[in-house]
Protein backbone atom coordinates (compact mmCIF):
# COMPACT_ATOMS: atom_id res chain seq x y z
CA UNK A 1 0.00 0.00 0.00
CA UNK A 2 1.34 3.44 -1.08
CA UNK A 3 1.33 6.59 1.39
CA UNK A 4 -1.37 7.85 -0.83
CA UNK A 5 -3.53 5.45 -0.07
CA UNK A 6 -3.06 4.94 3.38
CA UNK A 7 -3.53 9.46 3.57
CA UNK A 8 -7.10 8.72 2.24
CA UNK A 9 -8.11 5.37 4.41
CA UNK A 10 -6.70 7.06 7.89
CA UNK A 11 -10.05 8.87 8.27
CA UNK A 12 -12.23 5.67 8.34
CA UNK A 13 -9.84 3.95 10.38
CA UNK A 14 -10.15 5.96 12.92
CA UNK A 15 -13.89 5.76 12.85
CA UNK A 16 -13.44 1.78 12.77
CA UNK A 17 -14.97 1.59 9.53
CA UNK A 18 -12.41 -0.31 7.50
CA UNK A 19 -12.15 -3.93 7.48
CA UNK A 20 -11.28 -6.98 5.99
CA UNK A 21 -8.20 -6.68 3.73
CA UNK A 22 -8.34 -2.79 3.40
CA UNK A 23 -7.96 -2.78 7.31
CA UNK A 24 -4.63 -5.37 7.28
CA UNK A 25 -3.39 -3.83 4.39
CA UNK A 26 -3.18 -0.56 6.35
CA UNK A 27 -2.11 -1.24 10.05
CA UNK A 28 0.65 -3.14 7.91
CA UNK A 29 1.63 -0.12 6.21
CA UNK A 30 1.59 2.13 9.45
CA UNK A 31 3.60 -0.55 10.74
CA UNK A 32 6.19 0.29 8.32
CA UNK A 33 6.01 4.38 7.81
CA UNK A 34 6.52 6.59 10.56
CA UNK A 35 5.24 9.40 8.11
CA UNK A 36 1.39 7.79 8.45
CA UNK A 37 1.80 7.13 12.23
CA UNK A 38 1.89 10.64 12.40
CA UNK A 39 -0.78 11.94 10.02
CA UNK A 40 -3.20 9.22 12.16
CA UNK A 41 -1.50 10.71 15.63
CA UNK A 42 -2.60 14.10 14.19
CA UNK A 43 -6.17 13.04 12.58
CA UNK A 44 -6.67 11.48 16.09
CA UNK A 45 -5.58 14.67 17.87
CA UNK A 46 -7.89 17.09 16.12
CA UNK A 47 -11.28 14.15 16.52
CA UNK A 48 -10.42 14.54 20.20
CA UNK A 49 -10.23 18.42 19.95
CA UNK A 50 -13.28 18.55 18.11
CA UNK A 51 -14.93 15.98 20.79
CA UNK A 52 -13.59 18.59 23.48
CA UNK A 53 -15.27 21.36 22.48
CA UNK A 54 -17.70 22.73 25.22
CA UNK A 55 -21.50 22.11 23.92
CA UNK A 56 -23.50 25.70 23.55
CA UNK A 57 -25.91 26.26 26.16
CA UNK A 58 -29.17 27.72 25.30
CA UNK A 59 -29.68 30.39 27.83
CA UNK A 60 -33.65 31.39 26.97
CA UNK A 61 -36.30 29.15 26.42
CA UNK A 62 -37.81 29.23 23.14
CA UNK A 63 -40.58 27.43 23.40
CA UNK A 64 -43.50 30.44 23.67
CA UNK A 65 -42.08 32.39 20.76
CA UNK A 66 -41.92 28.95 19.16
CA UNK A 67 -45.35 28.15 19.84
CA UNK A 68 -46.70 31.59 19.14
CA UNK A 69 -44.98 31.68 15.56
CA UNK A 70 -45.88 28.05 15.02
CA UNK A 71 -49.62 28.71 15.66
CA UNK A 72 -49.66 32.33 13.54
CA UNK A 73 -50.91 32.23 10.00
CA UNK A 74 -48.32 32.07 7.67
CA UNK A 75 -49.31 35.38 5.84
CA UNK A 76 -45.93 37.00 5.54
CA UNK A 77 -43.62 34.16 5.38
CA UNK A 78 -43.35 35.05 1.63
CA UNK A 79 -42.33 38.54 2.02
CA UNK A 80 -39.53 37.28 4.60
CA UNK A 81 -38.69 35.01 2.01
CA UNK A 82 -38.43 37.03 -0.50
CA UNK A 83 -36.00 39.27 1.84
CA UNK A 84 -33.94 36.56 2.73
CA UNK A 85 -33.45 35.28 -1.00
CA UNK A 86 -32.43 39.50 -1.73
CA UNK A 87 -29.73 38.26 0.91
CA UNK A 88 -28.83 35.68 -1.12
CA UNK A 89 -25.79 36.27 -3.96
CA UNK A 90 -24.85 33.57 -6.63
CA UNK A 91 -21.26 31.68 -6.51
CA UNK A 92 -18.75 34.35 -8.41
CA UNK A 93 -19.07 31.98 -11.46
CA UNK A 94 -22.72 32.23 -11.91
CA UNK A 95 -22.43 35.70 -11.84
CA UNK A 96 -19.45 36.01 -14.20
CA UNK A 97 -21.22 33.94 -16.56
CA UNK A 98 -24.88 35.81 -16.37
CA UNK A 99 -22.55 39.02 -16.71
CA UNK A 100 -21.11 37.79 -20.12
CA UNK A 101 -24.01 36.30 -21.42
CA UNK A 102 -25.99 39.96 -21.22
CA UNK A 103 -23.27 41.64 -23.01
CA UNK A 104 -22.85 38.78 -25.80
CA UNK A 105 -26.83 39.08 -26.24
CA UNK A 106 -26.60 42.38 -26.85
CA UNK A 107 -24.03 42.30 -29.19
CA UNK A 108 -25.77 39.84 -31.54
CA UNK A 109 -29.15 41.95 -30.75
CA UNK A 110 -27.03 45.53 -31.99
CA UNK A 111 -25.02 43.77 -34.57
CA UNK A 112 -27.79 41.83 -36.62
CA UNK A 113 -29.96 44.86 -36.06
CA UNK A 114 -27.43 46.86 -38.01
CA UNK A 115 -27.53 43.59 -40.59
CA UNK A 116 -30.87 43.76 -40.95
CA UNK A 117 -31.15 40.22 -40.11
CA UNK A 118 -31.43 37.09 -37.32
CA UNK A 119 -32.89 38.30 -33.87
CA UNK A 120 -32.04 42.01 -33.86
CA UNK A 121 -34.38 42.48 -37.32
CA UNK A 122 -37.01 40.72 -35.36
CA UNK A 123 -36.39 43.15 -32.68
CA UNK A 124 -36.07 45.98 -34.86
CA UNK A 125 -39.43 45.17 -36.72
CA UNK A 126 -41.18 43.91 -33.43
CA UNK A 127 -40.85 47.37 -32.05
CA UNK A 128 -41.94 49.12 -35.57
CA UNK A 129 -45.53 47.14 -35.41
CA UNK A 130 -45.62 48.16 -31.81
CA UNK A 131 -45.43 51.75 -32.29
CA UNK A 132 -47.41 51.34 -35.17
CA UNK A 133 -50.27 49.94 -33.39
CA UNK A 134 -49.54 52.59 -30.29
CA UNK A 135 -51.58 54.98 -32.78
CA UNK A 136 -54.56 53.04 -34.13
CA UNK A 137 -54.84 50.90 -30.62
CA UNK A 138 -56.39 54.13 -29.36
CA UNK A 139 -59.40 54.06 -31.52
CA UNK A 140 -59.34 50.24 -31.47
CA UNK A 141 -60.40 50.22 -27.56
CA UNK A 142 -63.29 52.35 -27.83
CA UNK A 143 -64.79 49.67 -30.36
CA UNK A 144 -64.69 47.15 -27.57
CA UNK A 145 -62.48 44.23 -25.84
CA UNK A 146 -63.71 41.45 -28.23
CA UNK A 147 -62.48 43.70 -31.27
CA UNK A 148 -59.24 44.54 -29.86
CA UNK A 149 -58.45 40.81 -29.37
CA UNK A 150 -59.62 40.38 -33.08
CA UNK A 151 -57.22 43.28 -33.95
CA UNK A 152 -54.53 42.05 -32.17
CA UNK A 153 -54.58 38.60 -33.12
CA UNK A 154 -54.96 39.97 -37.38
CA UNK A 155 -51.93 41.98 -36.50
CA UNK A 156 -49.59 39.70 -34.68
CA UNK A 157 -50.48 36.22 -36.61
CA UNK A 158 -47.89 36.87 -39.66
CA UNK A 159 -45.57 38.53 -37.05
CA UNK A 160 -45.82 35.44 -35.01
CA UNK A 161 -45.04 32.85 -38.16
CA UNK A 162 -41.95 35.08 -39.61
CA UNK A 163 -40.73 34.92 -35.54
CA UNK A 164 -40.75 30.96 -35.37
CA UNK A 165 -39.12 30.77 -38.27
CA UNK A 166 -36.44 32.80 -37.02
CA UNK A 167 -36.53 32.07 -33.07
CA UNK A 168 -38.43 28.63 -32.16
CA UNK A 169 -37.22 29.04 -28.70
CA UNK A 170 -40.46 31.23 -28.27
CA UNK A 171 -42.29 28.25 -27.92
CA UNK A 172 -40.88 26.88 -24.74
CA UNK A 173 -42.28 30.04 -22.46
CA UNK A 174 -45.23 28.35 -21.29
CA UNK A 175 -42.89 25.37 -19.59
CA UNK A 176 -40.45 27.87 -18.34
CA UNK A 177 -43.36 28.96 -15.62
CA UNK A 178 -44.56 25.61 -14.82
CA UNK A 179 -41.24 24.25 -12.26
CA UNK A 180 -42.03 27.77 -10.35
CA UNK A 181 -44.43 26.26 -8.22
CA UNK A 182 -42.73 23.66 -7.34
CA UNK A 183 -39.74 25.41 -6.31
CA UNK A 184 -41.61 27.14 -3.44
CA UNK A 185 -42.70 24.07 -2.14
CA UNK A 186 -40.27 23.17 1.43
CA UNK A 187 -37.51 21.07 1.31
CA UNK A 188 -38.99 19.42 4.56
CA UNK A 189 -42.32 18.50 3.12
CA UNK A 190 -41.17 15.82 1.12
CA UNK A 191 -39.06 14.07 3.99
CA UNK A 192 -38.01 11.00 2.63
CA UNK A 193 -38.26 8.67 5.78
CA UNK A 194 -36.13 5.38 5.39
CA UNK A 195 -35.55 2.98 8.34
CA UNK A 196 -32.07 4.09 9.21
CA UNK A 197 -30.95 0.28 10.85
CA UNK A 198 -27.85 1.45 12.41
CA UNK A 199 -29.21 4.11 13.76
CA UNK A 200 -30.32 1.56 16.54
CA UNK A 201 -26.89 0.21 16.92
CA UNK B 1 -29.46 -15.70 9.95
CA UNK B 2 -31.62 -13.11 8.26
CA UNK B 3 -34.30 -13.83 10.05
CA UNK B 4 -32.81 -13.48 13.29
CA UNK B 5 -31.94 -10.25 12.02
CA UNK B 6 -35.38 -9.08 11.28
CA UNK B 7 -36.51 -10.66 14.50
CA UNK B 8 -33.98 -8.10 16.41
CA UNK B 9 -34.78 -5.36 14.38
CA UNK B 10 -38.78 -5.82 14.70
CA UNK B 11 -37.74 -6.19 18.48
CA UNK B 12 -35.52 -2.78 18.24
CA UNK B 13 -38.29 -1.16 16.36
CA UNK B 14 -40.75 -2.08 18.84
CA UNK B 15 -39.32 -1.25 21.94
CA UNK B 16 -37.98 2.29 20.22
CA UNK B 17 -41.72 2.39 19.49
CA UNK B 18 -42.45 2.61 23.04
CA UNK B 19 -40.14 5.35 24.35
CA UNK B 20 -41.61 8.09 25.66
CA UNK B 21 -40.53 10.62 22.49
CA UNK B 22 -41.93 8.30 19.88
CA UNK B 23 -45.64 8.50 21.97
CA UNK B 24 -44.70 12.36 22.48
CA UNK B 25 -44.42 12.54 18.52
CA UNK B 26 -47.68 11.11 18.12
CA UNK B 27 -49.38 13.13 20.35
CA UNK B 28 -48.14 16.02 18.63
CA UNK B 29 -48.81 14.82 15.10
CA UNK B 30 -52.87 14.50 16.77
CA UNK B 31 -52.60 18.32 17.11
CA UNK B 32 -52.50 17.63 20.78
CA UNK B 33 -50.84 21.68 21.96
CA UNK B 34 -49.37 20.63 25.43
CA UNK B 35 -47.76 17.95 23.68
CA UNK B 36 -46.33 19.91 21.16
CA UNK B 37 -44.79 22.25 23.64
CA UNK B 38 -43.54 19.56 25.82
CA UNK B 39 -41.52 18.45 22.28
CA UNK B 40 -40.43 22.03 21.94
CA UNK B 41 -39.03 22.37 25.24
CA UNK B 42 -37.39 19.07 24.74
CA UNK B 43 -35.95 19.47 21.83
CA UNK B 44 -34.24 23.26 21.64
CA UNK B 45 -31.41 22.08 23.32
CA UNK B 46 -30.26 19.71 20.84
CA UNK B 47 -31.56 21.73 17.90
CA UNK B 48 -29.81 25.11 19.42
CA UNK B 49 -26.78 23.18 20.26
CA UNK B 50 -26.79 21.79 16.33
CA UNK B 51 -27.64 24.91 15.25
CA UNK B 52 -24.62 26.85 16.93
CA UNK B 53 -22.07 24.42 15.60
CA UNK B 54 -23.10 24.56 11.96
CA UNK B 55 -23.44 28.30 11.92
CA UNK B 56 -20.89 29.22 14.92
CA UNK B 57 -22.71 32.52 15.28
CA UNK B 58 -24.79 32.84 18.86
CA UNK B 59 -27.63 35.31 17.41
CA UNK B 60 -27.93 33.79 14.15
CA UNK B 61 -27.98 29.75 15.62
CA UNK B 62 -30.93 31.20 18.20
CA UNK B 63 -33.14 31.64 14.87
CA UNK B 64 -32.14 29.16 12.97
CA UNK B 65 -32.89 27.10 16.06
CA UNK B 66 -36.49 28.55 16.76
CA UNK B 67 -37.11 28.60 12.45
CA UNK B 68 -36.18 24.80 12.77
CA UNK B 69 -38.62 23.68 15.70
CA UNK B 70 -41.37 25.43 13.87
CA UNK B 71 -40.14 23.73 10.53
CA UNK B 72 -40.57 20.73 12.76
CA UNK B 73 -44.40 21.36 14.36
CA UNK B 74 -45.14 22.43 10.79
CA UNK B 75 -43.86 19.36 9.32
CA UNK B 76 -44.36 16.51 11.80
CA UNK B 77 -47.26 15.60 9.57
CA UNK B 78 -45.01 14.59 6.88
CA UNK B 79 -43.04 12.25 9.78
CA UNK B 80 -44.39 8.53 9.64
CA UNK B 81 -41.81 7.80 12.06
CA UNK B 82 -39.92 5.46 9.59
CA UNK B 83 -36.54 6.82 10.50
CA UNK B 84 -35.81 7.45 13.86
CA UNK B 85 -37.41 10.98 15.46
CA UNK B 86 -34.20 12.38 16.30
CA UNK B 87 -32.40 11.97 12.73
CA UNK B 88 -35.37 13.30 11.11
CA UNK B 89 -35.15 16.12 13.58
CA UNK B 90 -31.36 16.61 12.94
CA UNK B 91 -32.39 16.64 8.95
CA UNK B 92 -34.78 19.59 9.71
CA UNK B 93 -32.30 21.39 11.73
CA UNK B 94 -29.56 21.19 8.97
CA UNK B 95 -31.89 21.93 6.08
CA UNK B 96 -32.24 25.29 8.36
CA UNK B 97 -29.16 25.80 8.85
CA UNK B 98 -27.49 25.03 5.65
CA UNK B 99 -30.00 27.57 3.88
CA UNK B 100 -29.58 30.01 6.58
CA UNK B 101 -25.20 29.66 6.26
CA UNK B 102 -25.38 30.26 2.53
CA UNK B 103 -27.26 33.69 2.59
CA UNK B 104 -25.37 34.32 6.17
CA UNK B 105 -21.70 34.18 3.96
CA UNK B 106 -23.06 35.94 1.12
CA UNK B 107 -23.56 38.81 3.60
CA UNK B 108 -20.80 38.30 5.63
CA UNK B 109 -18.13 37.27 3.15
CA UNK B 110 -16.28 40.38 3.63
CA UNK B 111 -16.18 40.09 7.81
CA UNK B 112 -14.87 36.53 7.61
CA UNK B 113 -12.05 37.39 5.25
CA UNK B 114 -11.14 40.16 6.81
CA UNK B 115 -11.35 38.28 10.67
CA UNK B 116 -9.12 35.43 9.27
CA UNK B 117 -6.02 37.91 8.49
CA UNK B 118 -6.21 38.96 11.80
CA UNK B 119 -3.11 37.06 13.10
CA UNK B 120 -3.36 34.48 15.04
CA UNK B 121 -2.31 35.09 19.09
CA UNK B 122 0.51 33.37 19.83
CA UNK B 123 1.08 30.98 22.54
CA UNK B 124 4.24 31.21 24.59
CA UNK B 125 6.54 28.21 24.92
CA UNK B 126 4.18 27.13 28.05
CA UNK B 127 3.38 23.87 29.61
CA UNK B 128 1.67 22.25 27.48
CA UNK B 129 -0.53 20.98 30.10
CA UNK B 130 -1.62 24.51 31.45
CA UNK B 131 -6.02 25.21 30.73
CA UNK B 132 -4.81 28.49 29.08
CA UNK B 133 -2.74 26.64 26.56
CA UNK B 134 -5.35 24.09 25.97
CA UNK B 135 -7.85 26.99 25.83
CA UNK B 136 -6.14 28.78 22.84
CA UNK B 137 -5.92 25.25 21.03
CA UNK B 138 -9.68 24.83 21.70
CA UNK B 139 -10.25 28.77 20.07
CA UNK B 140 -8.15 27.15 17.52
CA UNK B 141 -10.37 24.36 16.79
CA UNK B 142 -13.51 26.18 16.38
CA UNK B 143 -12.05 28.92 14.33
CA UNK B 144 -10.52 26.04 12.25
CA UNK B 145 -13.90 24.63 11.85
CA UNK B 146 -15.87 27.98 11.06
CA UNK B 147 -13.13 27.80 7.99
CA UNK B 148 -13.98 24.68 6.48
CA UNK B 149 -16.59 24.77 3.48
CA UNK B 150 -20.17 23.82 4.56
CA UNK B 151 -20.30 20.54 3.14
CA UNK B 152 -17.27 19.40 5.24
CA UNK B 153 -17.80 21.23 8.15
CA UNK B 154 -21.50 19.78 8.28
CA UNK B 155 -19.84 16.07 8.55
CA UNK B 156 -17.50 16.61 11.13
CA UNK B 157 -19.66 18.44 12.71
CA UNK B 158 -22.58 15.57 12.97
CA UNK B 159 -19.71 12.83 13.16
CA UNK B 160 -18.05 14.41 16.15
CA UNK B 161 -20.32 16.83 17.64
CA UNK B 162 -23.06 14.70 17.46
CA UNK B 163 -21.68 11.75 17.35
CA UNK B 164 -23.73 10.30 14.75
CA UNK B 165 -22.74 7.15 12.25
CA UNK B 166 -22.13 7.58 8.54
CA UNK B 167 -25.48 5.91 8.22
CA UNK B 168 -27.63 8.46 9.93
CA UNK B 169 -25.29 11.28 8.39
CA UNK B 170 -26.04 9.92 5.07
CA UNK B 171 -29.62 9.97 5.89
CA UNK B 172 -29.86 13.57 7.73
CA UNK B 173 -27.57 15.05 4.32
CA UNK B 174 -29.32 13.02 1.85
CA UNK B 175 -26.19 11.98 0.58
CA UNK B 176 -24.48 8.18 -0.39
CA UNK B 177 -22.50 6.52 2.41
CA UNK B 178 -19.46 7.08 0.17
CA UNK B 179 -19.80 10.77 -0.22
CA UNK B 180 -19.59 10.52 3.66
CA UNK B 181 -16.78 9.11 3.98
CA UNK B 182 -14.81 10.88 1.81
CA UNK B 183 -16.20 14.37 2.80
CA UNK B 184 -15.01 13.41 6.33
CA UNK B 185 -11.47 12.10 5.39
CA UNK B 186 -10.95 15.43 3.03
CA UNK B 187 -12.83 17.78 6.06
CA UNK B 188 -10.68 15.93 8.19
CA UNK B 189 -7.40 16.64 6.01
CA UNK B 190 -8.52 20.33 5.37
CA UNK B 191 -8.65 20.64 9.13
CA UNK B 192 -5.79 19.42 9.83
CA UNK B 193 -4.00 21.65 6.88
CA UNK B 194 -5.84 24.71 8.70
CA UNK B 195 -4.24 23.93 12.40
CA UNK B 196 -1.08 23.07 11.65
CA UNK B 197 -0.74 26.83 10.27
CA UNK B 198 -1.83 28.01 13.76
CA UNK B 199 0.68 28.44 16.20
CA UNK B 200 -1.77 28.70 18.90
CA UNK B 201 -2.42 24.46 18.43
CA UNK B 202 -0.66 22.60 21.27
CA UNK B 203 0.29 19.65 19.15
CA UNK B 204 1.15 16.66 21.49
CA UNK B 205 4.77 15.38 20.74
CA UNK B 206 4.71 12.87 18.16
CA UNK B 207 7.87 10.76 16.86
CA UNK B 208 5.71 8.47 14.86
CA UNK B 209 5.49 5.76 17.69
CA UNK B 210 4.36 2.54 16.85
CA UNK B 211 0.38 2.50 18.25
Amino acid sequence: MTCREARNLVSSYLDGRLAGRRARDLTQHLDECAGCREELARLRFIADAVRSLPAARLTVDLTPAVMARASAPRRWEWLDALRRSAAYRPPRVIREFARVAVVVVALVVVVTAGAGQGPGNLVASWSGRVAGMAGTGVAQLTSGLAEARIFLAERFAPASLSATAQAPAREHRPELSEPSSRRTEPEVTHARQEVVRDVYA
Amino acid sequence: MGAAVAICEEVGARLAAQTEEARLVARCRGGDRQAQEILVRRCQERVYRLAYNLLEHPEEALDAAQEALIAMLRSLPSFRGEARFETWLYRVTTNVCLMRRRQLCARTRLVTDLAADIPAARAGAADPETAALRGETRAAVREGLRRLPAGFRAVVVLRELEGLSYEAIAEILRIPLGTVQSRLSRGRQMLRDILMADQRVAWPSMRGEKQ
